[in-house]
């Protein structure tokens, strides 16, 4: 089973392939929340089409799409007083009808969703009174809880401190791991680098290069996207690819152990 | 058909066959359940209490079975339409509140504040100065100058974004326009017509029956009943645009509906007893907080304003002895105090 879509617009096309991890990266400004938005159906192209499984995305319902495409947008707001258990719980909604509220199912995804990021213990607190990571996790949450073979993800580590954006993303890559298909925009090149099986490269509201993080991190194509000077070298842990930047600093001794990675 | 109710640790779950299904916190139940309560209190008391005192058990007996003419007379013909529109008009009220505050995601984004009220009153008195003051054409007169000063509000604030603080502001000071109209109509008018007016302009269930107010019932039941239906959806806007398209349900939709929903439960309210302030405003704060429910909430929002306008009713009748004052100076003066408090307490939160 194939998962598809085909964007067309600005002179822009883009497979995203089924069950790959999808990381998008490019400097401000160059469209990749706004790519992600035509993906997620909340922009239509003025002229092209998204097609998710053959299919034009703007043909489909809205419901239909939900419940096969979740997205974690950055402009969420949090409702004051809300539970994490009722924020999570309102991912459920495309699956639900006016009489069904709350079936077995819908149950079962809540408290898979809840216990899959580690907030099941706090499944009563309210949102607004959770750390920062804490609520991005309850985002995510909600994300999945919506049970969507698709997950779209638009910076969700921003804002958090370093711990916090490593287990989030530990979370999305095992719920790639499942089968699922994620496609992220994230800033941090060599998360993208750890993270992605495909990396798609925009600038200036183009895709400039896509592929494997491997093939397509090059430096004259860090040099030319980002404007940055780089070293890529080869990441110890995973055996990919690791940009080192060449910008001004300061020396370390040069006995120190810090260089001494071991794998 | 079987049902099976389950409890957990705060709330209760129903699962019921052909897919029913449901999930409810237990303190939602007990805080609607204690307004109802309140409520049907208040109104039983409003039926008690007046120039010819009758015990509980004769009024429920008037109500529900033979009574001696006169207790017929006036806890059936006189005080029942009075503390029946106090309690429907007062659910619109609070569930309009409710929709406005979720759209303009801004607590005080009531009608009151948006100047849909302010629009209703000046376009009423200054029907009730320069026609006459029927029922049907004050009534008219209201609803059309709310609905365009709505519709000046939202054009004005357009490009505002969504976060409301501009049609919040533009609202305030189309208000106080409105409101310096109003005085000058009432100001220039013959004296016992800018009485009426001025009566009219601050609203009251004075004087309410059933042959004016039927009608108005009927289509804010049916109104409180459609707007139900948004509820989830406006749960969903809660969390931002983006998220409710992402979840299936388009932004723009659910405000057009709520929109229309809100204008049309305030609308006939206003047609029927003159414009009632702050009443929406407050209702879904109490609701809120009294059913510990988070965002929308239109049924407790709709319950506290039953409440509210039951009680407010209750002592413009009996406060000041021998006069019946309007509803609407109660709700004001209540009202006002309540406001400072929200003001002084969401300035403090940052929210607004």
């Amino acid at each position: 089973m194939g998962y598809e879509q085909r964007i067309v617009g600005e002179d822009l096309s883009l497979d995203i392939p089924g069950g790959e991890f999808t990381v998008i990266i490019g400097p401000n400004a160059c469209g990749k929340s706004t790519l992600l938005r035509s993906l997620a159906r909340l922009l239509k192209p003025r002229a092209g089409t998204v097609l998710l499984d053959g299919s034009d995305i703007h043909r489909l319902r809205a419901r239909e799409v939900a419940a096969r495409l979740g997205l974690l947008p950055q402009s969420a707001i949090v409702p004051a007083g809300i539970s994490v258990f009722d924020l999570v719980r309102r991912g459920r909604y495309p699956h639900q009808s006016i009489l069904s509220r709350w079936s077995q199912e819908d149950e079962d995804s809540v408290r898979r969703a809840l216990a899959s990021t580690d907030l099941t213990a706090l499944a009563d607190r309210p949102v607004d009174e959770l750390s920062g990571g804490q609520r991005q996790r309850a985002w995510a949450a909600m994300a999945l809880a919506q049970d969507s073979q698709i997950l779209l993800l638009d910076e969700p580590t921003t804002y958090l401190d370093v711990s916090h954006q490593i287990s989030l993303l530990d979370l999305f890559a095992e719920l790639h791991e499942e089968g699922r298909t994620v496609v992220a925009v994230l800033h941090d090149i060599n998360h993208a680098a750890r993270y992605a099986t495909h990396l798609v490269v925009m600038a200036e509201g183009r895709v400039v290069a896509q592929g494997t993080p491997r093939d397509v991190l090059t430096t004259e194509l860090l040099d030319r996207v980002f404007d940055i000077e780089a070293t890529i070298i080869e990441d110890p842990v995973n055996g990919g690819p690791h940009v080192i930047t060449r910008h001004r600093g300061r020396l370390a001794a040069a006995d120190s152990t810090l260089r001494k990675v071991t794998p | 058909m079987s049902a099976l109710i389950r409890t957990e640790p705060g709330s209760l779950v129903l699962r019921a066959s052909a897919g029913v299904s449901g999930r409810v916190h237990t303190r939602t139940i007990l805080g609607c359940a204690v307004m109802l309560l309140l409520t049907g209190a208040v109104t039983v008391l409003a039926l008690m209490l007046g120039s010819v005192r009758y015990s509980p058990a004769e009024v429920l007996q008037a109500l529900f079975s033979d009574a001696p003419g006169t207790a017929e007379l006036f806890v059936v013909q006189w005080r029942l339409p009075r503390a029946v529109a106090a309690v429907v008009f007062g659910a619109a009220l609070g569930a309009a509140g409710a929709i406005f505050q979720s759209l303009t995601r801004n607590p005080l984004g009531s009608p009151d504040i948006i100047g849909f009220t302010a629009g209703a009153s000046a376009g009423g008195v200054a029907v009730v100065a320069l026609v006459g003051s029927g029922y049907a054409v004050v009534a008219g007169g209201a609803l059309l100058g709310g609905f365009v000063v709505a519709v000046l509000v939202m054009l004005l604030s357009r490009g505002g974004g969504a976060g409301g603080f501009r049609l919040i502001i533009v609202g305030l000071g189309l208000s106080a326009m409105l409101a310096s109209l109003e005085s000058w109509f009432i100001l220039t008018a013959d004296l016992d017509i800018a009485q009426v007016a001025a009566v009219w302009g601050v609203g009251s269930l004075n004087g309410i029956g059933f042959e004016h107010s039927g009608p108005a019932l009927v289509l804010s039941l049916l109104a409180l009943a459609g707007s139900g239906l948004l509820g989830r959806r406006l749960g969903l806007l809660d969390l931002g645009d983006d998220l409710s398209a992402g979840l299936g349900v388009p932004p723009s939709g659910t405000r057009v509906a709520g929109v229309a929903a809100g204008v049309v439960l305030v609308a006939l309210v206003t047609a029927a007893t003159g414009p009632i302030a702050f009443v929406a405003l407050a209702a879904p704060h109490v609701g809120r907080w009294i059913a510990r429910s988070a965002g929308a909430s239109l049924g407790p929002a709709a319950l506290a304003g039953a409440l509210i306008l039951a009680s407010a009713d209750l002592l413009a009748q009996h406060a000041v002895p021998g006069h019946s004052l309007p509803v609407g100076v109660v709700t004001v003066a209540v009202g006002g105090l309540y406001l400072i408090t929200l003001l002084i307490r969401e300035n403090r939160k940052g929210t607004l």
